[in-house]
């Protein structure tokens, strides 16, 4: 199984990094921005997609709207400080299969992951 | 003219308790929740200006129906033990890593009060790490300005919310 996580945070992206590790995902690829994600899921799509949504370049919604232009159903979480009611439905709206707010506990984490991750 | 502190959130008004309540809150949860370490609301000013006296200070500019700053700042050591908690190991200096890790902080605190205060339309920027001992930062004139300031195990750090529109 391999993993896309796309945080403009190196620290978050290694809280969830060590997570999939966890649960026995090695294939990880790591995005710093909207853009850098979108490329490389285009370079070679992944089987699930951990994405931030306030990133440089374009952001996680960008992320979700772009990678359901292209037909892809890949499951996406989005991992984000931004948890007002109107913007998780817009999340949802554009094709995010999950939502997880920030700050998490490392077990909400786990769970999330549990649901989308075959290994 | 720095205020003498409050001790007490009850003593405070209510427009102040809206604004101070969600980032104690939020505050508190963060560092609990991704560092398991508990945090106390140990004084609350509220000033014109704010003299930074850590190491090193996140900061989230805030638009939309409210305007102004929201700035995180840590002591060296608490910066050091909160990278160590994330990443395994402890930092020597104020590197690219810890840098990282106090931008998060602060916009996980910045981005959770944001959504507790309840006014719809309050927007964030991306965050700005700033370091060094003695450091300043001077909020819009004429924004309303709370510093929270907070004990943790690892040494003090305070929450400064600076903002025009409330």
């Amino acid at each position: 199984m391999k993993v896309l996580v796309a945080d403009d945070s190196g620290i978050m992206r290694k809280i969830i990094i060590r997570s999939l590790k966890a649960v026995g995902v090695s294939d990880i690829v790591e995005a710093a921005n909207g853009q850098e994600a979108i490329d490389a899921y285009k370079a070679e799509p992944v089987d699930l997609i951990l994405t931030d949504w306030n990133m440089p370049e374009k952001s996680g919604l960008d992320v979700v709207v772009e990678i359901r232009a292209l037909g892809s159903q890949v499951p996406i979480i989005m991992v984000t400080t931004e948890a007002q009611k109107g913007q998780v439905i817009a999340a949802i709206q554009a094709g995010v299969n999950d939502y997880l707010t920030k700050p998490f506990e490392a077990d909400d984490l786990r769970a999330k992951l549990d649901k989308f991750v075959t290994v | 003219m720095i205020a003498q502190p409050h001790l007490s959130v009850i003593e405070l008004s209510e427009k102040r308790k809206r604004l101070i309540l969600p980032f104690v809150e939020c505050t508190k949860n963060v560092f609990s929740m991704m560092l398991n370490w508990e945090t106390e609301l140990i004084g609350i000013f509220s000033t014109e200006k704010f003299m930074s006296k850590y190491d090193c200070s996140g900061l989230i500019g805030v638009s939309g129906a409210l305007r102004g700053t929201i700035v995180v700042s840590v002591d060296q050591d608490v910066a050091f033990a909160a990278a160590e908690a994330f990443l395994g190991n402890k930092p020597a200096t104020i590197d690219e890593e810890v840098v990282d890790m106090v931008g998060e902080l602060t916009n996980m605190i910045a981005g959770a009060g944001k959504d507790r205060i309840g006014i719809p339309g309050i927007l964030l920027g991306l965050p700005t790490v700033i370091s060094g001992r003695g450091h300043s930062v001077w909020f819009d004139h004429g924004a309303h300005v709370e510093i929270l300031q907070f004990s943790s195990p690892h040494g003090p750090l305070t929450v400064e919310i600076g903002v025009r529109g409330l």
